[in-house]
């Protein structure tokens, strides 16, 4: 009586699928109740969740912990972070305990609010994000499970995942690829190719800026000849796909054609094992569409009559290509040349003295805009360059408004060794002991999962 | 006066009694085993009770059938053509329940524009040659006609045009609710089933002229209300799985405010349902029946495939309990050991035609291989046995409605509880079987009144219920009463309070289902959302769902 029309073998996908009906950033905000209201109907009335490969979860919240595992939040979690955000998180982190099970072959995190725009750092809210959702998930990920696990990250959201590229930037063993309208045309205004991640993790970033009016074509050239043979060389344990549905040709805040059977196609090409909504506001004619094509890709079920009811075909202009094909280029040497860089070329190292010894370092001076909540920061970066280990990290940061609090943060990877731990450490005591120093100094050491956080002057209240 | 007859797996079962100021008196009782054709056990029930009557009036006739379910196993029902409006999608092949399935152009999306027209020269030449195959019974489904209904309207309009013999089921009147395929399925049912249910009614009409009667004969459903007979021609797949909720009907009259279990033990197989605060679980999206997910509003229940008659055997050295019956009990005349026999070895229940030796030789095998020929102790292994799928039953109940997927961050943050106290049991080996159930279980428990026939009690204290789902689009300026296929405009952009749309909906529930005291009408599912373009908001979409619940005609007498 029933047919089973599969492409594939199909493959058991679990959906968490959080639309928080009675939440809002505000009321007029894009990122507010009825976001996901149309997807909801959508996914209903095609019967999806009815169907043997897809099964439904609720999620869990995240912890303080997890998010201090992460974020350095100022002056703390409890002030900046609130249940949304923590479900949202843990929408995620229920994708990938799912994973971690084997309940799933794969799982779809459809929640909100999203957070690949938030930096490792948290004075506020900015691009609607206020924690990264999906860096909490990854960092649960290798605590519970292996902390070297080799994980590569495609965000495809139409914004230049800015938040997500800071938090890993130094890390090796994460490969961030964000393929996004280019920064000179759209918030967040970065993700050039050559910001392609710091000494210790040279090449580990690959941004990807496409120009305006890109459309499915340009989006699978550079899947097909940057994205999967990239994939095919790093040899990920994990692929999470950051999925941001603002590509679509309907999206109001963008300019980029893509659409339903192009997200879909991408999918079923990329195979992620993880997904996780990112941001994406034609609530109506894309999200329901493209959710449906990422629900059945990730099932293994057939695709072919997927499309929005409006859609007609849209032609790429030739010239576009043309561009695209020279940033694929580009991006593709800089990858080849990862181990043959001369990276002391590359990156002017610079020394400081730590436990009496000198000790070579990275420094990158950052400005940050949280557009949300009109803050203007400016933050100091040192990465310690260890030929042994990914070394640790220092933020130094302070904001435009005098009375906000003068930070200084350090964040100590999970495959530190034993050298970097203690140094960081003694740079932790030290900031903490300076007399006319700082507000407030914090302490990420995940290798002792130990979360630290001293107040000096409270000048807020 | 009251009759209810409820059509089990094993026996049909049927009551004759007075309900008088909250109390019941039995006057007639009657247990026949269902005939192969339903029917006839029907009728012969219903003919012994009408005798019973002598020359009071009976005012209700309430049927627990499985006329229908029984049709579509066997297969005697006829064959359907399905016409779909599928549109873009998953493939239409996930709602391919016909027996011959068209798809047609014409598309409805979720605010219920019609953003592809439909091909009538399309329609009519599929109509066409559908008919001339031989086809009888269309059912008209199309994707979103829960928030508007026209294309399904439409087609069906024209199939009786060509066709005015021909019987059509628009998926519309049957759901409110979303879901495409399941809407399919049960539309596909739906039609399969109407030629019976004509069949039935005219059956019991007939019945009832012989004893020169003309009153109210009355459907149970599957969400534990009541439709009349002739309601239920055009929608007889709501009437498909009713027995189990006539054991928590039966239940529900007499349970109060308990949370707690209702468990029918028959012959063939347990059904399990579920109070809370004293209000049956609902199935939201549907009832499962066979193989199918239905839109077939419904109770939570789960069956279990073992019941009092059920075959004890050994597999793999291990006791187990059913699937199969193999005739009735060793005690009762069968040949195989059933947990009512084991019920019999240890005294607890009284031998029938077969007597206690039967009981004993037929349990004798399995102890000598497992008991060490121990026979009332392997007895008392099958009642153990029994006993534990209940409770296994019963956790993965709770474990399901612990993990049911919520929407709000509300809902998420509010901790399940669903504390259980109360066991109500029913069936014939119910009274023997409660002392091991409650042990197990560690709940309180108590027998049903009338326990051997609380099902046929359930269905004939069932009070009438319907649904009605009322959807408003002020941004489209519509108003939408679903399952009656109507739509009204409203004032386009208008704002309207939660308090304003619940108004709205009774008093459509109120023009509609008409229900004897508008107290009666319960908001039961409410949403409310704005509909914004820009930074403007140009309107909002209320949706909600009125109904009359079910409930008892003994709460009737005893609350007001």
């Amino acid at each position: 009586m029933n047919l089973n029309k599969e492409l594939n073998r199909t493959k058991r996908l679990g959906l968490i699928f959080f639309p928080a009906f009675d939440w809002a950033i505000s009321p007029d905000h894009p990122e507010r109740e009825e976001r996901l209201l149309y997807t909801r109907d959508q996914l209903f009335e095609e019967g999806l969740l009815d169907r043997p490969e897809v099964s439904e979860f609720n999620p869990l919240i995240a912890s303080r912990e997890d998010v201090e595992r992460v974020h350095f939040c100022i002056p703390d979690v409890s002030n900046r972070v609130s249940e949304p955000h923590l479900i949202s998180a843990g929408g995620a982190i229920r994708a990938a305990r799912l994973l971690l099970e084997d309940k799933v072959d794969s799982a779809f995190a459809l929640v909100r609010p999203p957070g690949h725009h938030a930096f490792r750092l948290v004075r506020g809210a900015r691009g609607f994000c206020t924690i990264n959702n999906e860096a909490i998930m990854l960092e649960w990920l290798r605590h519970h499970y292996r902390k070297g696990l080799k994980i590569a990250i495609i965000d495809t959201d139409a914004h230049h995942a800015d938040g997500t590229q800071d938090i890993f930037y130094h890390d090796p063993n994460v490969l961030h690829i964000s393929l996004h309208q280019d920064g000179r045309t759209l918030f967040p205004g970065s993700g050039f190719p050559s910001q392609c991640g710091g000494p210790t993790a040279f090449a580990r970033t690959l941004n990807i800026p496409l120009p305006p009016y890109t459309t499915d074509e340009g989006i699978e050239y550079v899947l097909e000849n940057l994205i999967l043979p990239v994939l095919d060389d790093f040899k990920p344990d994990i692929i999470i796909n950051d999925a941001g549905q603002d590509n679509h040709y309907s999206d109001p805040l963008t300019q980029m054609m893509a659409s339903a059977h192009g997200y879909a196609r991408l999918t079923e090409k990329l195979q992620p094992d993880l997904v996780i909504l990112q941001g994406g506001y034609s609530i109506e004619a894309a999200l329901p569409y493209i959710n449906i094509g990422l629900v059945l890709a990730l099932a293994g079920l057939d695709t072919a009559n997927l499309r929005e009811p409006d859609y007609v075909p849209i032609r790429q202009d030739s010239r576009l290509k043309d561009r695209i094909k020279e940033t694929v280029q580009q991006v593709r040497e800089l990858w080849e040349s990862r181990d043959s860089a001369d990276l002391a070329d590359l990156f002017r190292p610079y020394h400081q003295v730590v436990r009496g010894k000198k000790k070579q370092f990275y420094k990158r001076k950052k400005q940050i805009y949280y557009d949300t909540d009109g803050i203007l920061e400016e933050q100091i970066e040192k990465v310690r360059w260890h030929e042994k280990c990914p070394g640790y990290l220092t933020i130094a940061s302070r904001s435009r408004d005098q009375n906000d609090y003068h930070v200084f943060a350090v964040h100590i990877p999970a495959t530190a060794c034993q050298e970097c731990l203690d140094d960081a450490r003694a740079e932790y005591e030290g900031a903490v002991e300076l007399e006319e120093g700082y507000d407030l100094v914090q302490l990420q050491n995940l290798p002792e999962n130990q979360f630290l956080s001293h107040p000096q002057k409270r000048i807020k209240v | 006066m009251l009759i209810g007859i409820d059509v089990g797996g094993t026996h049909t079962d049927g009551i004759l009694f007075s309900l008088s100021e909250g109390q019941i008196e039995l006057i007639q009782k009657f247990k026949t085993p269902t005939t192969p054709d339903i029917l006839a056990g029907l009728l012969h029930t219903l003919e012994e009770l009408l005798q019973h009557r002598q020359d009071r009036v009976v005012s209700r006739i309430a049927i627990s059938s499985t006329l229908a379910a029984n049709a579509l196993i066997q297969g005697t029902a006829p064959p359907v053509a399905l016409l779909l409006f599928p549109g873009p999608g998953a493939i239409p092949d996930y709602a391919f329940f016909g027996q011959e399935n068209l798809t047609l152009k014409g598309y409805v999306d979720h605010r219920g524009r019609v953003t592809q027209e439909m091909d009538e020269a399309q329609l009519l030449s599929v109509v066409k040659e559908t008919t001339e195959l031989g086809f009888q019974h269309f059912a008209v489904v199309s994707k979103f006609s829960c928030r508007n209904p026209v294309l399904e309207k439409r087609a069906g309009a024209l199939i009786k045009k060509i066709n005015p013999e021909a019987r059509v089921t628009e998926g519309h009147r049957l759901s409110g609710s979303l879901n495409f395929p399941r809407r399919a399925a049960t539309a596909c049912l739906n039609s399969a089933v109407m030629d019976i249910q004509v069949n039935l009614a005219s059956q019991v009409e007939k019945a009832l002229e012989c004893h020169g009667l003309d009153l109210p004969v009355y459907l149970l459903k599957a969400d534990g209300g009541t439709f009349p007979l002739t309601e239920s021609l055009k929608r007889p797949i709501h009437s498909i799985q009713s027995g189990q909720s006539a054991s928590i009907m039966g239940a529900l009259s007499f349970a109060g405010y308990e949370n707690g279990i209702v468990i029918d033990i028959g012959g063939t197989t347990t059904d399990l349902g579920f109070l809370s605060e004293g209000v049956p679980l609902f199935l939201p999206h549907g009832i499962k029946w066979q193989e199918y997910q239905t839109l077939v509003p419904g109770f939570l229940t789960t069956s279990l495939a073992c019941g009092g008659d059920s075959q004890v055997h050994l597999n793999d050295g291990q006791l187990q309990i059913g699937p199969e019956r193999l005739g009735p009990p060793a005690a009762f005349g069968g040949t195989e050991p059933t947990p009512t026999d084991a019920l019999v070895v240890l005294g607890k229940l009284a031998a029938g035609a077969g007597g206690i030796d039967s009981a004993y030789r037929a349990l004798q095998p399995i102890a000598s291989r497992v008991f060490a020929g121990d026979v009332d102790a392997c007895a008392a292994a099958v009642l153990n046995k029994f006993t534990e799928k209940v409770a296994a039953a019963v956790q993965e109940t709770r474990n399901l409605l612990a993990g049911q997927p919520v929407f709000t961050i509300h809902e998420l943050l509010e901790e399940f509880r669903w504390d259980n106290r109360h066991l109500w049991a029913m069936g014939g080996p119910a009274k023997a079987l409660l002392s091991y159930l409650a042990e197990q279980l560690k709940l309180e428990a108590s027998l049903l009144p009338h326990h051997e026939v609380a099902n046929a009690l359930g269905a004939a204290l069932a009070r009438p219920t319907a649904e009605l789902t009322v959807r408003v689009d002020t941004d489209r300026g519509k108003l939408h009463l679903i399952e009656q296929g109507v739509e009204r405009p409203v004032s386009q952009g208008c704002k309207l309070t939660g308090e304003d749309a619940r108004n709205l909906a009774l008093e459509a529930g109120m023009e509609y289902l008409k229900p004897g005291h508008r107290d009666d009408l319960t908001i039961t599912e409410q949403e409310g959302f704005n509909v914004v373009r820009g930074f403007t908001t140009r309107g909002q979409i209320h949706q909600l769902k009125v109904q009359i619940k079910p409930a008892s005609l003994l709460w009737e007498v005893t609350s007001r």
